[in-house]
């Protein structure tokens, strides 16, 4: 399966390296990074297919209903860690994510 | 809870039964969202619904993607083509039939998809008024329906994906005859 770093990509890559030991939910995700559900979600699910992403639904309080939530594998922080070394130098071109195995 | 939020809940609660069987769980995190969003007023109702619209186009181009998957796996089969690197050996008739046939098949797929999703749209519908008549699933499910078809298809077939394109439109007409002989026997 193949993967763009796009623009999209990009800033969900940043959103997760801003605090990446912490859990992040899919609507904080779409208000801190301004991308709509339709474009979020794809790159989130492409992200966990390919193991950069964990993933785990919140253990909250009961009534409360829990919440999923994601972030970094140690994989994924390394390789958003390059990809925006990368791209800050001028590297990264169009099709990159494929390099990531899965 | 308004009404673009109760829409929204619904949309997403229906995804959840169609949606392909691996992407059940992030349907079900797209519903959960829903109750942190926008909890500032009627205008967060809207964006609820918005955020359902969008993780339903999301579900669509996944089921989309399976569908085609395994449309072009069950039509190798059919056609005894073993695997993708052998479909270079293929003749030309075999990749038309086999393109003109996976043509038909998204095209089906796709108004299956939104057979199932024809009771949300209504509602909808009724949400701004409009009530459920034979001529509104006409104009908001058949025509846009069609229209989405031929647009797929000129895309496609300027794409270089004739054989795709003539399975759609062949599908999409026959659709459109049984609708007018429907209409015309009503």
């Amino acid at each position: 399966m193949k993967l763009n770093l796009s623009r999209q990509t990009l800033l969900v890559l940043e959103a997760f390296l801003d605090h990446p030991a912490e859990w992040k939910y899919g609507y904080d995700l779409s208000r801190s990074t301004g991308l709509k559900s339709g474009t979020l979600y794809p790159l989130l699910m492409r992200l966990a297919d390919r193991k950069l992403l964990e993933t785990a639904w919140e253990t909250s309080d009961p009534g409360k209903p829990p919440r999923h939530m994601y972030r970094f594998t140690p994989e994924g922080m390394q390789f958003a860690r390059e990809k925006r070394q990368a791209h800050t130098t001028g590297q990264v071109g169009a099709p990159v994510l494929n390099e990531a195995r899965g | 809870m308004g009404a673009p939020r109760t829409l929204a809940e619904r949309l997403l609660r229906a995804l959840l039964r169609c949606a392909p069987e691996g992407r059940r769980a992030w349907v079900e995190a797209m519903l959960r969202e829903l109750d942190f969003i926008g909890l500032d007023g009627p205008s967060g109702d809207w964006a609820a619904l918005f955020w359902a619209l969008g993780c339903t186009t999301v579900i669509f181009r996944e089921w989309l993607t399976e569908g085609t998957a395994w449309c072009m796996k069950w039509l190798a089969s059919l056609f005894g083509i073993r695997s993708t690197k052998e479909e270079s050996k293929m003749n030309a008739t075999g990749k038309k039939t086999l393109g003109v046939l996976a043509g038909m098949g998204i095209a089906l797929a796709f108004g299956v998809g939104l057979f199932f999703l024809r009771n949300v749209i209504a509602d909808v519908l009724l949400a701004i008024g409009i009530q459920r008549s034979m001529w509104s699933h006409i104009l908001s499910v058949i025509l846009p329906a069609e229209i989405i078809v031929v647009v797929a298809a000129i895309v496609l077939w300027r794409k270089q994906r004739a054989p795709i394109a003539v399975g759609m439109l062949l599908t999409g007409f026959v659709m459109a005859a049984h609708v007018v002989v429907t209409v015309a026997t009503h």
